[in-house]
């Protein structure tokens, strides 16, 4: 857990959305969950929209 | 006549320059048969539109086999010289932290430039404040960048200051035409102290306080400093600092500062640390500065301003 409270605070240090990352636990017998939380996922991604890096790539 | 050779210093301190003097007598072999310095402005006054500034329309290097350059790229002047550098040498090699990963110049990747520059030159007292210049000086880039992400580099040898004795490996086995023996692996490797498990251990702790030891003992008898709690920078840091037998500042009984940059040229030591870190069960909140863990590889965009600050204007 305090990994992923760690991962939150990474992401906005380097500018990202907290909200890019998420995690939950789904048993292998909770498909309704796991579908579920992958379109809850998907859709905030898509709302986020792309990361706009800046042009320099090295 | 020897290898010509052309040296160049961008954005850096002359440590590195002064590390290859450090190469001890070793150094009057290589210079006097094996090298043949084209170019330094560290030590020859060579100049860089002819003698009389009146030669030549771009800066002009002379050709050379090998090239030398330390220090990172922070401004036009560097890059056109770094790029003028890459156009004459055969093998362009990047010494010292600066040069690898944007070293202590880079600091300045995590703030915003404008705002910093008004804060340390035109705000901090009560007084006018300076006017920043904007003819005769190169202008600043966006940000200080480490060499290969500007030009392409054949050899990297990182160490704030680098190791004399690898200085005189790599030129040597370039010289020798075989690939330079080169410690490849973490300070951790090469650190002789006692590692007995982190124990209860969930916390790191800031270095005001000392470290464990005994002054009578030798360093293989002091616990690791990770394991007694110190921010010691030595997983996530690129081994070669070790000149008399245990890593430089672990010599002195304090914490690796990360001097050498990640230990993979691409690595992010902060990243790299606070994993390590949570894979062991520390409280990550107990490190106060995360960012200064890249003090030396703030680089390759490692290091940015935060976006939570006032919004930076963006093209």
């Amino acid at each position: 857990m305090s990994r992923s409270e760690m991962i939150n605070e990474l992401l906005e240090d380097y500018g990202y959305e907290k909200e890019r990352f998420a995690i939950s636990w789904v048993s292998s017998a909770e498909p309704d969950k796991f579908v579920a939380a992958v379109s809850q996922m998907t859709q905030r991604v898509r709302q986020l929209g792309p990361i706009h890096e800046s042009a320099q790539a090295g | 006549m020897g290898v010509t050779t052309a040296l160049e210093w961008l954005s850096s301190c002359s440590g590195c320059e002064i590390a290859i003097l450090n190469i001890g007598e070793d150094l009057i072999e290589l210079l006097t048969e094996h090298l043949d310095i084209v170019h330094a402005p560290v030590i020859m006054d060579h100049k860089y539109y002819g003698q009389c500034g009146d030669e030549a329309e771009h800066l002009q290097i002379p050709e050379a086999v090998v090239g030398i350059v330390t220090g990172g790229v922070a401004n036009e002047e560097h890059l056109e010289v770094l790029e003028e550098m890459r156009k004459k040498c055969r093998i362009l090699i990047a010494l010292g932290s600066c040069a690898t990963q944007g070293g202590i110049p880079a600091l300045m990747n995590g703030q915003n430039a404008a705002q910093s520059f008004a804060e340390i030159y035109q705000s901090s007292s009560t007084d006018k404040g300076a006017v920043l210049p904007d003819q005769g000086v190169p202008a600043l880039l966006d940000r200080t960048y480490a060499l290969d992400e500007k030009v392409k580099i054949d050899m990297m040898l990182p160490g704030c200051p680098p190791n004399p004795a690898h200085i005189a490996e790599m030129i040597t086995a370039l010289l020798e035409d075989r690939e330079p023996q080169l410690p490849t692996k973490s300070v951790c490797d090469t650190c002789p102290t006692k590692r007995e498990g982190k124990g209860s251990l969930s916390t790191v702790k800031r270095f005001t306080e000392n470290v464990q030891f005994d002054p009578e003992k030798p360093i293989s008898e002091m616990r690791c400093l990770l394991e007694q709690g110190f921010m010691c920078m030595g997983p996530v840091t690129a081994a070669g600092c070790a000149k008399r037998g245990a890593p430089s500042c672990i010599e002195v009984r304090v914490p690796c500062r990360g001097c050498f940059g990640s230990v993979l040229p691409k690595g992010n030591q902060m990243l790299d640390m606070m994993n390590a870190l949570a894979s062991n069960g520390i409280d990550f909140k107990s490190v106060v500065d995360r960012r200064s863990m890249l003090r030396f590889s703030g680089a390759h965009g490692n290091l940015r301003p935060l976006r939570r600050a006032p919004a930076k204007e963006e093209a």
